[in-house]
């Protein structure tokens, strides 16, 4: 397991279930309550020398979106961080937003907690 | 954390967002155009909306949906914000705020207030809504649409594994949205265990699923794989029943083994020439399991049992009287709907013609119906060819390989039994003349193994089907010194490539050194041409020094009826298959000239195209002998173009074709008659035949 998991939504309740999610399989995480707040996060884990395996994010968030996010997190030393998209937007169009922007697996919501922990441990390999 | 934890977090945030919702409301009530409270309106709703489903609660989850429709009309200004719009969605809050106190406490309102006030925000939806209702409705009815089956191939870059994403979740994905009928892993990719790398992918998959999924939903699974990987879905539905592939029907056992990853081509082309059962000679070879090859065996023979009972055998005979029925009533329509134009009172007219239109509608989808039961795919004649080019190969020392693509392009029956001589004169050439010993190619650079390609398609109503080889190509040289031998040449003349290929259809013209025991080149080839021209189609030949020849025939879909031009001269009225008109122009007096040794030239916007004057070829008896007073129709021949003169264009038909040889004798020119409206027969002019009659 490389670092922590940043997990990025705006709804408490969703980041209360991925969070205990995750947690049962044996990750742990940092939460940011929109993408503004998500940047935020990635600059103090730097500072503090903390490494970030992945990124778990919405789209739908207030102050700054998902796709915002995924663009500007495109531009830091995290641009390798895989983005895993978590959200209700199940439109083609807007994958493809999500696609163009850098994010490298979408997963629409309400999820299934194996198949959120199968995909974390892909990417967390 | 347990699930009521879980649901107190919802509780407490569900409170926050209801809150924001309520006052947005408010706000925007006095300032409709402030995009920030819309945006967190939505938001609010949206939030409210997954959070519920993630605790479980479906209901609310599914009514906030409802809400949040009307919000993202809203912001996207589709639907104008009024005070009942505010009240109705204040009211649905309220509802909210009961349903969460009620779900919380393991509770439910009554079904009937939800559905009511559903009801009453899709009233405003609804309005607005109207034009896109067409299009959901379509989408929904994809979504319960029958069960498909889709070939999925997923062939990996060799890194895959390293990019985070795995083959396998792709398939258990895949299985997620429907039944695997059938997987094939194919792994003659994996090499021995010492050169083995943990972490590349060498297998490649092909998956059959069967679902109701539009393809879309089935695309979206390789999303983020599609780019850098070889995907492709491909409907087969039509080829499957009851689960069984019905395409196995048709292929031979060894072909099935090699689609199904089970045995190389290499080890069926092996055992082919041991001359047994290919099955059991692939077993005896340890290529492959006894059980396996028995299986496949099992499968093929389900599959020809149910293609055998999805299909009846009707004898042609019959099959020829209902398409001649057919024609006759599309000859009846066409005279009814001209009298139903005819008619003058307006009272009867207008549901006359109406009802004729429709009449004349109905009987051209009977006939394309009739004309497909006829069509029968090429697949049969294609596969007859495997054997002959086995055989003639082997004969005479070549390595020769047959690939086909498009063997379900579908020919009128007729065609079929006529084409297959002319096919196999070609594909004789091409193994005799075409392809090189293996010593040569060798030589050449080229692998030994010769490649003959038989392929068929279908393009802008027509069937094409071309034979291509990949051997030495047609020596111009030698053809222009047999053509100029034989006197078809003129020795002072320089000849286009094309003009060449030409002369190989002349008649007894030879090019082999000694002519084969198979075939010449040439000898035949005139009978080839003739043939397809029976049949209304074209056949060109292209080649490339060393690298080969292609022969391609065109041919019309069907044989008993053309698009045609109904053209006037004098009191004649001829069709001309529309196939062959390029354009009709009335041309000035300056364009019209007479060249010494050439006759009349049009000058069609600059280019020089001999004139043919109509009158003149059929004795027919004319006033109109002026050009700039009549029209020029252009023809395309196979490789040249001319005009003829006619009086004057009279419009389109669909031309039943009579055969006039039968009933009369043969005219020159013509390809047959048919039947126009008013009763009268019209001939039908042939392209070709003109071009012979004017220019030779």
């Amino acid at each position: 397991m490389k670092g922590k998991i940043l997990l990025v939504d705006d709804s408490a309740t969703l980041r209360a279930s991925v969070n205990y999610t995750l947690k049962e399989a044996g990750f742990e995480t940092v939460n940011a309550v929109n993408g503004a707040d998500g940047l935020e996060k990635l600059n103090l884990a730097m500072k503090s020398g903390e490494t970030i395996g992945m990124i778990i994010s919405d789209i739908n968030m207030p102050v700054m979106d998902g796709i915002t996010f995924i663009t500007e997190v495109k531009k830091t030393p995290f641009k390798y961080t895989p983005i895993l998209v978590l959200t209700t937007e199940s439109e083609e169009e807007m994958k493809m937003k999500g696609k163009n922007a850098g994010a490298s697996g979408w997963l629409v919501k309400p999820f299934k907690p194996e198949q959120l922990v199968y995909v974390t441990k892909k990417f967390m390999r | 954390m347990a699930i009521d934890e879980l649901i107190q977090v919802f509780l407490e945030e569900s409170e926050d967002e209801i809150r924001e919702l309520e006052a947005g409301l408010i706000k925007l009530e006095e300032d409709q155009s402030d995009e920030g409270t819309i945006n967190r309106v939505f938001r609010a709703a949206h939030t409210i909306k997954g959070s519920a489903g993630l605790v479980g609660f479906d209901e609310v989850s599914n009514f906030t949906h409802a809400i949040e429709n009307i919000l993202d009309r809203i912001r996207s200004r589709d639907l104008k914000i009024t005070k009942n719009l505010i009240s109705s969605l204040l009211s649905s809050v309220d509802l909210l705020k009961r349903m969460i106190g009620a779900s919380s406490e393991g509770g439910q309102l009554d079904k009937n207030e939800i559905d009511n006030a559903t009801l009453t925000l899709k009233h405003f939806t609804g309005a607005a809504a109207l034009s896109e209702a067409p299009a959901k409705a379509k989408a929904r009815r994809e979504h319960q649409a029958e069960e498909r089956i889709f070939s999925i191939t997923m062939r990996f870059r060799p890194d895959i594994l390293a990019t985070g994403q795995d083959p396998v979740m792709l398939i258990r994905e895949l299985a997620d949205n429907g039944t695997i009928v059938e997987c094939s892993a194919f792994t003659e990719g994996v090499p021995d265990f010492y050169h083995l790398n943990p972490t590349t992918c060498y297998t490649w998959w092909d998956v059959k699923l069967c679902t109701n999924r539009p393809l879309s939903d089935i695309q979206n699974i390789f999303l983020f794989v599609v780019d850098e990987n070889d995907i492709t879905i491909e409907d087969i539905s039509d080829t499957f029943k009851q689960g069984v592939d019905l395409s196995l029907a048709e292929k031979p056992i060894g072909e099935i083994l090699v689609e199904k990853g089970i045995v190389r081509a290499d080890d069926v082309r092996d055992a082919l020439r041991d001359h047994k059962k290919t099955g059991d000679a692939l077993v005896e070879k340890g290529k492959a399991s006894r059980e396996i090859v028995e299986k496949m065996a099992l499968a093929q023979s389900q599959s020809r049992k149910i293609a055998k009972s999805a299909t009846i055998r009707v004898d042609t005979d019959k099959l020829d009287k209902l398409v001649n029925l057919v024609g006759e009533m599309v000859i009846s329509v066409a005279r009814m709907s001209q009298l139903a134009s005819e008619v003058d009172h307006s009272s009867i007219s207008r549901p006359l013609q109406g009802a004729s239109a429709s009449l004349e509608r109905i009987s051209r989808e009977l006939q394309e119906q009739v004309m497909r039961v006829r069509m029968v795919p090429v697949e049969g004649t294609f596969n007859r060819f495997r054997r002959i080019v086995r055989d003639l190969s082997f004969e005479i020392g070549k390595k020769i390989d047959l690939r086909m693509s498009g063997t379900e392009t579908e020919l009128d029956k007729n065609v079929i039994e006529q084409i297959g001589d002319p096919l196999k004169h070609m594909i004789r050439n091409s193994i005799d003349h075409g392809i090189e010993p293996p010593e040569e190619r060798r030589r050449m650079g080229k692998p030994p193994e010769g490649t003959i390609w038989l392929k068929a398609f279908q393009r802008e109503g027509n069937i094409y089907i071309e034979i291509s080889d990949d051997g030495k190509g047609i020596d111009k040289k030698k053809v222009l010194e047999k053509a100029i031998e034989r006197g078809l040449a003129d020795p002072g003349r320089s000849y286009a490539d094309k003009e060449i290929f030409e002369m190989l259809f002349a008649p007894g013209l030879s090019t082999a050194e000694k002519v084969g025991e198979l075939s010449g080149r040439g000898v035949g080839m005139d009978v080839v041409r003739k043939n397809i021209e029976d049949l209304h189609g074209t056949v060109e030949i292209l080649s490339e020094d060393g690298k080969g020849s292609t022969f391609r025939i065109k041919l019309p879909l069907t044989l008993a009826i053309i698009d045609g031009m109904m053209v006037r001269v004098g009191g004649e009225v001829l069709t001309i298959p529309l196939s062959v008109i390029d354009k009709s122009v009335r041309p000035a007096r300056a364009d019209v000239k007479t060249v010494e040794g050439k006759g009349e030239l049009v000058d069609i916007r600059g280019d020089y195209i001999p004139l043919v004057r109509i009158y003149d070829l059929f004795h027919i008896p004319s006033e109109k002998k002026d050009p700039t007073e009549a029209l020029v129709v252009v023809l395309q021949s196979t490789d040249s173009r001319f005009g003829v003169l006619v009086d004057d264009v009279l419009g389109q038909t669909q031309a039943v074709i009579k055969s006039i040889d039968k009933n009369f004798k043969k005219i020159e020119g013509t390809s047959g008659a048919t039947i126009l409206g008013n009763g009268r027969v019209s001939l039908i002019l042939d392209v070709h035949g003109i071009e012979r009659m004017a220019f030779s």
